[in-house]
């Protein structure tokens, strides 16, 4: 899917995916965040609730078993009071019983006994007297019939009594009658009958001040070690008090009371004495379970007075919550208890009810929760999938028109320009395939133009390059008289700007006179060249009417002047030296001042007498300028371009450096010393591009005391059409150069002109192979050849000059001579024996020209 | 330039007279091909030759290969002083087998 990163379709493919699933994250991330938060709040909400519902039910459990315990403790009482109730309307109906007997002294045949022994389990009235009691008194007599009748209501009373085990009367004058089961409980254990005086008793003397019943404090039966609860009524007979009923109620009797409570109920109903004494309990099956550690009886102490209440006591043990009340009219407390863990027991299990239907709607929640994840994640998926496709389809949509183009483009080359499919889809690739064709076109048409102009160039080039030769051709020819004569000795040189220019310099030997002209057109190129032409053509026709600088100036000014309407003008200055009197004669119109060279150190340049430049005014004032010249003095001439060269500092080579460098010159010949000049202006000038026309000319009378007929330098120069054809006439060219050097002896060459041969032959067929491989204008496909023979030295120089590219051929490393057959390679031979043939050999690319030099000593 | 060949029973001597140069070797070329093809050893007698540049310097090292991948010897006879001298200063004079 992914080719490279760099790709567009994937970057878009990449942005759009990843906007994609950021958003869904995004998304992902909120929603799983709300189910989280869900999740949290309702596992709060839960513990909230658990905790409240705990609270409350904790509370409501407390007030329920509070209302309970006080209903138990209200019914438990009310028992207990319905129960002593109707055990006092026994004793009041006994005491009533006991006054109207007092009263009526019913005579009846019962006669009271005292206790026997044998009666037990029978209800028997034993009659006891306290020790003082007189028994046989009339008075105690009579009471004790009244009293039989009493006891008589008594054992009817008791018979059908539950609770009382023992009733028993005491009177004031020390009678007691019991009535119970256990008559042999009055004796002890000799047999002896038990005597006590109860009317010095506490309870005796309460029951006596007592208006009603009253209910003694619970005692321990001596005799039964049973606990007992005693009611009391005195009764009186005509408002005297007469003696005390007493019913003795055993608590082990009263534990048989239903007060209605169950046994499932987690309630136990006890009721103490005022000694803590348990005189009933609930739970008739463990009975009083008092532990140690229990503090219930000293809660019972504590309470025993109060009317109601409640509390916490450890009993059994275990904490309890206890409600108690007061059973009225006795000193009994009624305590109504719980274990506070049962309270709690159920508050707990409620509780945890609570917890279990929360914990299960958090399960629900979870489910829930998990399925809805589920869902996103599904809903993820889905989205990621729709996402990558959409964004695969919409990458598709741009790439592919983009990948097609670009594969279309790429296969298109320079030369294979074509149009582009235009065919899509998306009307935005139909406009850039349709602009790129458009542009494409263009390129084309350009291609083309420029394909046009460069021939143009080439052709003008051409053209240029023959416009060269033509101007050249005018400058003298070294081949001519001037260079025959021993006397003098005459150099010049013109490096054009361009490849015309406008300097021009001549020679011209007239009748015994030279004439040395030396001029600047006005301007460069061609136009100042042709303006050129025009005046040496002129100076040709002037000089045939005469060799006066003077009319030679006055005549090419007018002509010029006729036919100026561009305003071209021309510096010049012409010199005329007759070379029997060594003297001159010069004109100057506008040109620079020419320097005459005396000796070493005499070097001057001399201010002529001058006129304006021609070809500006019809008429000119020329005045000539006259000079003597010795053996050896020189004379010379040169444009402005020389001392107006600049370098990169914008510096001008200028005058003094121009007299420098012509000082210590004397033994040089012209063209050394204008070699010396030429190197000093290009080495001073560090720039590449030359800024005007350089033209030199150096005039020397040779110093006769100095040469010799050998002293003599020859040069020599031609233009052969490049092909291989022209070697055998360079070589030909070269014997002539020799031979005229050299007159008929040709002993001092002969040897080497077979040297000579080869390197024309190597030199010229690289030119021809090499440096006009791909120029096809025939006009510029020539070899120049340059002989310099300087006889002094025996130094012969040749120079091969060709039109071609910038070569230098003596780049290439040379052969490895001493290789074998087998690994020398074929090549680079021909430079190798040339260089190993000639003494120096250089090269120059001068003018758009490669200077090939080969010199060789003789 | 003339070219003589003559075939003799294990050996071609080829004989030139004139100027071996870049204008006379495509010939030279020419006629050695079907000589080096007869697989035989072949002798150049440069007696007559006056003349030679490094464009016939370059067959005579194409011709001494060929033979030399086959077994086969070049042998340069009669070289004049020019010859010998561009032989000399081009090393030729060690890696071909020159008689002199």
């Amino acid at each position: 899917m992914f080719k490279t990163f760099n790709k567009f379709s994937t970057k878009l493919f990449l942005g759009i995916s990843i906007f994609l699933i950021t958003i869904v994250v995004v998304i992902f991330v909120i929603l799983m965040f709300s189910n989280i938060t869900l999740k949290i709040n309702i596992e709060k909400s839960s513990e909230k609730v658990e905790s409240d519902i705990y609270d409350l039910a904790n509370k409501t459990w407390y007030d329920n078993y509070m209302v309970t315990m006080e209903t138990i403790a209200d019914e438990s009482v009310n028992t207990f009071k319905y129960v002593f109730d109707s055990i006092k309307l026994d004793i009041e109906y006994l005491a009533q019983v006991a006054t109207s007997s007092y009263r009526q002294k019913n005579d009846i045949d019962f006669v009271l006994q005292p206790p026997d022994k044998t009666k037990d389990g029978e209800l028997t009235a034993q009659l006891t007297f306290e020790p003082d009691v007189d028994v046989e008194s009339k008075e105690i007599q009579e009471e004790l019939k009244i009293l039989a009748d009493v006891a008589n209501e008594m054992i009817l009373d008791l018979e059908y009594s539950v609770q009382v085990t023992r009733s028993y009367i005491v009177t004031e004058s020390g009678i007691m009658v019991m009535v119970d089961r256990t008559p042999s409980d009055r004796y002890d254990e000799e047999g002896n009958l038990i005597t006590v005086t109860h009317r010095n008793k506490s309870w005796y003397k309460k029951a006596i001040e007592a208006n009603g019943v009253i209910i003694n404090d619970v005692v321990r039966d001596i005799l039964t070690g049973d606990n007992a609860l005693t009611f009391l009524k005195a009764y009186e007979v005509d408002g005297i008090k007469k003696g005390v009923i007493a019913f003795d109620v055993y608590t082990n009797l009263l534990s048989e009371i239903d007060i209605g409570l169950s046994t499932q109920d987690k309630f136990d109903v006890i009721i103490f004495d005022q000694n803590a004494s348990v005189v009933f309990t609930s739970d008739s099956e463990n009975g009083n379970a008092i532990e140690e550690g229990d503090n219930i009886e000293d809660f019972v102490r504590r309470n025993i007075n109060m009317i109601e209440g409640f509390g916490h006591v450890t009993y059994k043990g275990k904490e309890n919550l206890v409600r108690f009340k007061k059973v009225e009219e006795s000193n009994l407390l009624l305590l109504v208890l719980i274990e506070e863990a049962k309270v709690n027991e159920d508050v707990v299990n409620l509780s945890q009810m609570v917890a279990k239907k929360n914990s299960e709607l958090i399960d629900v929640v979870d489910a829930l929760v998990k399925n809805l994840t589920a869902t996103v994640f599904l809903v993820v998926i889905i989205t990621l999938f729709v996402s990558f496709t959409f964004a695969k389809i919409v990458s598709n949509l741009f790439s592919k028109p983009l990948d097609n183009l670009t594969k279309e483009i790429n296969e298109m080359s320079a030369d294979n320009i074509k149009k582009v499919k235009t065919d899509y889809r998306s009307i935005e690739f139909v406009e850039l395939a349709n602009i790129f064709n458009g542009m494409m076109e263009k390129i084309r048409k350009y291609v083309n133009n420029i394909e046009k102009i460069s021939e143009e160039k080439e052709k003008i080039k051409a053209e240029l390059n023959v416009a060269k030769k033509i101007q050249q051709n005018m400058l003298p020819k070294t081949f001519d008289s001037v260079s025959q004569r021993k006397d003098i000795d005459i150099s010049a040189i013109n490096l054009p700007e361009t490849e015309v220019g406008g300097d021009f310099y001549n020679y011209i030997l007239l009748n015994n006179k030279l004439l040395l002209i030396i001029a600047d057109v006005s301007g460069s190129g061609i136009p100042a060249a042709l303006f050129m032409a025009k005046t040496n053509s002129l100076i040709n026709s002037a000089i045939k009417l005469s060799d006066s600088p003077r009319v030679i100036l006055s005549y090419v000014n007018s002509e010029l002047y006729k036919s100026n309407d561009e305003n071209y003008f021309v510096t010049i200055g012409i010199y005329c030296i007759d070379l029997n009197t060594k003297k001159i004669f010069s004109a100057n119109a506008g040109h620079v001042n020419p320097i005459f060279i005396k000796s070493d150190t005499e070097v001057d340049m001399i201010i002529e007498k001058k006129t304006v430049p021609i070809g500006i005014t019809p008429n000119l004032i020329i005045e000539e300028n006259e000079y003597e010249l010795q053996e050896g003095d020189m004379l010379f001439l040169y444009t402005d371009g020389v001392v107006e060269a600049i370098n990169d500092k914008d510096e001008l080579y200028g005058n003094k450096r121009l007299i420098d460098e012509l000082k210590n010159v004397h033994d040089l010949s012209s063209s050394q010393i204008i070699d010396k000049v030429v190197s000093s202006v290009q080495s001073f000038s560090n720039i590449p591009e030359q800024y005007d026309d350089i033209t030199m000319l150096c005039f020397k009378f040779v110093d006769n005391k100095h040469t010799h007929d050998e002293t003599k330098v020859y040069r020599y120069n031609r233009e052969y059409e490049a092909n291989y054809e022209a070697v055998d006439r360079i070589n030909e060219f070269v014997r002539e150069a020799l031979k005229e050097a050299y007159g008929d002896d040709d002993s001092r060459y002969k040897g080497i002109l077979s040297r000579f041969d080869v390197c024309t032959e190597e030199l010229v067929v690289n030119i021809v192979d090499y440096a006009y491989k791909d120029i096809h204008v025939i006009d510029l496909k020539k070899v120049y050849v340059d002989i310099n023979i300087d006889k002094n030295n025996d130094k012969v120089s040749i120079t091969y000059i060709d039109n071609g590219p910038e070569f230098n051929p003596l780049m290439r490393d040379d052969p490895n001579i001493l290789r074998s057959a087998e690994e020398r390679k074929i090549g680079g031979l021909g430079i190798y024996i040339t260089k190993q043939y000639v003494d120096n050999i250089e090269y120059e690319y001068i003018n758009n020209q490669n200077r090939l030099t080969i010199v060789k000593y003789l | 330039m003339q070219i003589n060949k003559k075939e003799e029973n294990d050996k071609i001597v080829i004989s030139l007279d004139g100027r071996l140069d870049k204008l006379s070797s495509p010939e030279l070329e020419k006629e050695i091909a079907p000589e080096v093809a007869k697989n035989k050893d072949i002798v150049f007698d440069f007696t007559n030759l006056q003349y030679i540049s490094s464009a016939g310097l370059r067959i005579l090292l194409a011709t001494e290969k060929k033979l030399k991948e086959n077994g086969k010897v070049m042998t340069i006879t009669n070289v004049n002083a020019d010859v010998h001298d561009i032989l000399v200063v081009t090393g030729f004079i060690y890696i071909l087998n020159v008689v002199i």
